[in-house]
Order: C-alpha cells, then structure tokens, then sequence
C-alpha cells in the first residue's frame, strides 16, 4: 500500500467521525508517514509498519466499544458459526438456503442495474438534448431572436441537469466500491485471523 | 505493564518530553518510545486529550513544502508534571503495600 492508499482506506474506515475530526486525523497519519520516508524508509515500508487501518479507527472510537456496521455484524455471526460448527456446516447451510438467497440476490442485483439503467439513460437524454436545442437555437438564429434565445436556455438547463445526474452517479458509484472494497478487506483480514488462530 | 497504568504513564511522558522543547509526533514518538512503549494510534488519542483538558496547545509550520504540527506545553501541563511527581512518595508507599502484602503468603 503506498501512503494514498493507506490514507485513503482510513478516510472509509473513519466514517464515523466528523469531517473536521477526519481530516484532522488523516493529516496526523500523512505527517507521520511523510516523516518515517524522511526518516529513510520507502513509502512501502513506512505504511506496512504502521498499525492497521483498522486498528486504528477502533482505537478512535467513543468509549473504546467497537462499534459493529451491519456488514460486520454478520460477518461476526458467521465467524462463531465457523469455529462452532466448521466449514462443511457452513456449505450445507448455504446449498440449502439456495431457494431463499438467490432471489433475494437477483433482486438486489436487478433493482441496483435498473436504477443504473435509468441514471445513465437520463445522462444520455440530457446530452443529446441538450446538442439538440444548441442546433434548434443555431437553425433560428437568423430568424427568430426570441426562438434562438429560448432554445439556447433549454440547452443550458439540459447541461446542468446532465453534469448533476453525472456527479450524483459517480458518488454513488464511489461509494459502492468503498463498500466493496471494505467488505472485501475485511473478509482478507478475518480469513487470515482463522488461519493464524488454528 | 497494565493498560490503564501505560496510558496515565504516557500521558505524563508526553507533556515531560515537551516540556522544554516544542516537538512534532514522530519525533514525540521515537522520544517517549526510548522508555515506555507506544504506537501512533495509542498517542493519537492522547494528544487530543491532553489538548482538550489545556496540558498543551498546537500550532502548525511549514517544513519542507509540507505542514507539522507541533505540541507545545501549557502552564496547566506543567504544573501536571509537578504534581505527579510530587504523588512519588504515595505511589512508592502503595508498591510497598502491595509488595508487602505479597510478601506473607
């Protein structure tokens, strides 16, 4: 991980703070890594060194108690089930669940690509709208000032509701592969935990 | 060492590794770390800590392109350091205490 990286992951992990108090905290840990590469370490070795990100947003949180999301909270359910009951437990539990948690999946899966489906259909309408009346306000320009004038505003708010719908998705996409990611280090981490523990 | 004892400990080490000269924390860090072990998210905290409770005060500097933030110890700070080791001889009658009660069994 290098230092953007690193501060990055900690940035997600630190969403339970205030803003103020996140940047607060990520400016400590950047100045402490510059001055470790000062120090002579690499960039490589001066963030692998450095507790885990996870560590250290537990030790900021209020009153030391890990405070659980949903995601880890059935993460944690499935770690006691593991050391209970084992792995081949938890793969007939899942073959047998099949007929429950497959539409639930398909479900989410379509209404996430609908709801793509239709930010990127009205990112589209918006661009070639908005082409369209800058070609209405052009043809008019000789005739109609008003006419011209009238087109060239639907165009603009055509660009402006694009460029918004645009921001809004690429927000929503950012946050969907923090998600991901998150969840993906986490299962990283626990795996890693199970192995070293047995 | 106990937990809750390492944490009060370092709480003083901090404000007597600043007391006469302000520092930045990675310097903090390597200081105190000579005596008492400590990583960046233990100090973190109590940094703010003692920042909230006006033991010290921060500033920033410019430092090769780049800010640092400094620690610079209050009057309230120092008078803290005077108070704990002024507690010494209470502190050393308790480990006689406890020494000595473990000393009959």
């Amino acid at each position: 991980m290098n230092k953007s990286e690193f501060l990055n992951d900690l940035k997600c992990k630190l969403n339970f703070l205030s803003e103020e108090e996140r940047v607060k905290t990520l400016n400590y840990y950047s100045e402490i890594i510059d001055d470790r590469i000062e120090s002579g370490m690499s960039e490589e070795e001066a963030t692998s060194q450095m507790e885990s990100t996870r560590t250290i947003a537990e030790k900021l949180m209020p009153e030391g108690i890990p405070q659980r999301t949903t995601v880890e909270k059935v993460f944690d359910f499935i770690d006691t089930l593991l050391t209970k009951h084992g792995y081949l437990f938890m793969l007939a539990i899942i073959v047998f669940s099949f007929p429950i948690w497959s539409p639930i999946a398909v479900g989410i899966l379509t209404f996430v690509g609908i709801v793509f489906l239709i930010l990127f259909g009205l990112i589209a309408l918006g661009g070639i709208g908005s082409v369209i009346a800058l070609g209405i306000a052009v043809s008019f320009i000789t005739q109609s000032l008003l006419s011209t004038f009238s087109a060239l505003g639907v165009s603009m708010i055509c660009v402006g509701f694009t460029m918004l719908i645009t921001i809004g998705t690429a927000k929503l996409i950012n946050k969907i592969s923090s998600f991901c990611k998150n969840t993906y280090q986490s299962i990283k981490e626990r795996s890693e935990k199970r192995r070293n523990s047995k | 060492m106990d937990a809750q004892l390492r944490k009060g400990f370092i709480e003083i080490c901090v404000l007597a590794a600043i007391r006469n000269e302000d520092l930045y924390g990675y310097k903090l860090i390597g200081d105190i770390s000579e005596y008492i072990e400590i990583s960046e998210s233990t100090l973190y905290p109590i940094l703010k800590r003692l920042e909230a409770s006006g033991y010290l005060t921060t500033y920033t500097r410019e430092y090769n392109t780049r800010l640092r933030k400094y620690y610079k110890i209050t009057e309230e700070g120092k008078k803290r350091i005077t108070d704990f080791l002024s507690s010494k001889g209470e502190v050393m009658k308790i480990y006689n205490f406890i020494e000595g009660e473990n000393k009959i069994e």
